[in-house]
């Protein structure tokens, strides 16, 4: 929703973007990021919201543990405590959630590709189960499953940087 | 001899909840909701279904304090109908994947070892199948129907429940309470429900919160596909689905009625979430 109101207001009001069409990016690679910026934005919008909330629940638990007091007491500039003592353990829930999003964006902007005529993956998937496609819906479902196979492998991995205690095996 | 809010960490979470402000707001609408879903049949002024001669569209008005839909129906009986199936829908979902998937989630990250590996590979495959294919399996093997539905939806929020318990249980169970309880004789299921459970609670709770309002649309598009609740009975999704094209059209009342139940909704679930993460740490209470 947010992201159509965005789309409304950058593209249609103030026409600082184009809404739709397509250029190759070897062809002319500056329009090719033009348009692509709102459909980025459209689908960013709610994922942003979903972080946003889960950060915020995980940092207010950080923020009132003590080794924060600890470093608050040692002088600390606020954003120094902050991103570097607080934010590291606030992490986990934030990749984990991170990871999970990057799997459904994949397949599930379905309404953003309709909507900016830039038909995708998403569109795809859903035309191969109208049409019974079975071969088609397989191909798919292998790439998907990797795709998150590896951004949860990914999140694994990103969970030891966060919180080094953290080892997974 | 211990109070009733000692006996149990769970009571002592349920009273902070009921006097935090948030908390109180939440419990009123889910209360005002719960009432209208389950008084209906009684306090509801028309049946769901019943067509009312020459009141086609109109805004909210005393006689209609909701207005009424495009076929003449009264929305405050629709909506009132429409509250039980997609709570119903939304909880029952909740109730089924977030006890499944947690206890998976909580298995995988605190067993370790070949347990880790096996369960999350499960889990990212069941992740890898888009929502509404795993959907229409479901629903064609049960067949049809609002209980089928919540089942469904509960199925779907398996993995990312099971995602988020697993994360961090790993991080909870390398701390030192954890030791501690080990050192003292504590089991892994003692260990796990007593000690760990609580603290790993707030980013299940928003999830939980989130899914919720998830699935009331995914509830509406599944009916839509004609494998939920079919016409004329109402659902919250449905009556927003029906809404949509007069938009443009000038009946405010009829997208502004849905929209806001859902948006009170989602906002009181948020709150309860918030209420019971204060309720559950003395880290973010204290502030």
């Amino acid at each position: 929703m947010l992201g159509i109101i965005l789309i409304w207001v950058i593209a249609v009001q103030l026409g600082w973007l184009p809404i739709t069409g397509r250029v190759g990016f070897d062809e002319n690679p500056g329009e090719a990021i033009k348009l692509i910026i709102m459909p980025m934005i459209a689908v960013g919008a709610g994922t942003a919201a979903v972080l946003a909330r889960f950060v915020r629940a995980s940092i207010m638990e950080t923020l009132n543990q003590e080794y924060v007091r600890t470093a608050r007491a040692k002088g600390l500039r606020e954003r120094t405590v902050v991103l570097r003592h607080a934010m590291r353990n606030a992490l986990i829930p934030v990749i984990t959630v991170a990871a999970l999003q990057i799997g459904f964006l994949i397949s599930g902007a379905v309404i953003v590709e309709v909507v900016f005529a830039r038909p995708g993956f998403g569109s795809l998937i859903i035309a191969g189960v109208q049409g019974r496609d079975y071969q088609l819906i397989q191909g798919m479902l292998v790439v998907l499953v990797t795709v998150f196979v590896v951004a949860n492998m990914l999140a694994d991995i990103a969970y030891g940087y966060a919180d080094p205690r953290i080892r997974v095996r | 001899m211990l109070t009733w809010r000692q006996q149990s960490q769970w009571f002592d979470v349920a009273y902070r909840v009921a006097r935090e402000r948030r908390g109180q707001i939440a419990l009123f609408v889910l209360i005002v909701f719960l009432f209208a879903a389950l008084l209906a049949p009684m306090i509801a002024p028309h049946h769901y279904a019943e067509q009312i001669r020459g009141a086609r569209l109109l805004s909210p008005s005393w006689t209609y304090p909701f207005g009424t839909d495009e076929v003449s129906r009264d929305l405050l009986s629709r909506m009132m109908y429409g509250v039980r199936i997609s709570l119903l829908v939304s909880f029952g979902a909740i109730a089924i994947g977030m006890p499944i998937g947690v206890a998976l989630g909580y298995a995988a990250g605190y067993i370790g070892r070949w347990a880790d590996p096996v369960l999350m590979r499960i889990v990212d495959t069941m992740l890898a199948f888009p929502g509404i294919l795993t959907a229409l399996v479901v629903l064609t093997v049960l067949g049809t129907g609002t209980r089928e539905v919540a089942i469904t939806l509960g199925i779907g929020a398996i993995p990312v429940f099971a995602r988020l318990a697993r994360g961090q249980m790993l991080q909870e169970k390398e701390r030192d309470y954890v030791m501690a309880a080990r050192t003292l004789g504590a089991g892994p299921v003692q260990i796990v429900m007593r000690h760990v459970a609580i603290n790993t609670l707030p980013p299940l709770m928003i999830q939980a919160a989130l899914y919720m309002a998830f699935a009331v649309i995914a509830e509406a598009s599944l009916s839509f596909l004609g494998l939920g609740a079919s016409p004329p009975t109402p659902t919250i999704g449905l009556i927003l689905n029906d809404s949509r094209e007069f938009l443009t059209l000038g009946a405010w009342g009829f997208v502004l009625v849905p929209t806001a139940a859902l948006a009170f909704l989602l906002i009181a679930l948020n709150f309860l979430a918030d209420a019971i993460l204060e309720g559950t740490s003395p880290y973010v209470r204290n502030k």
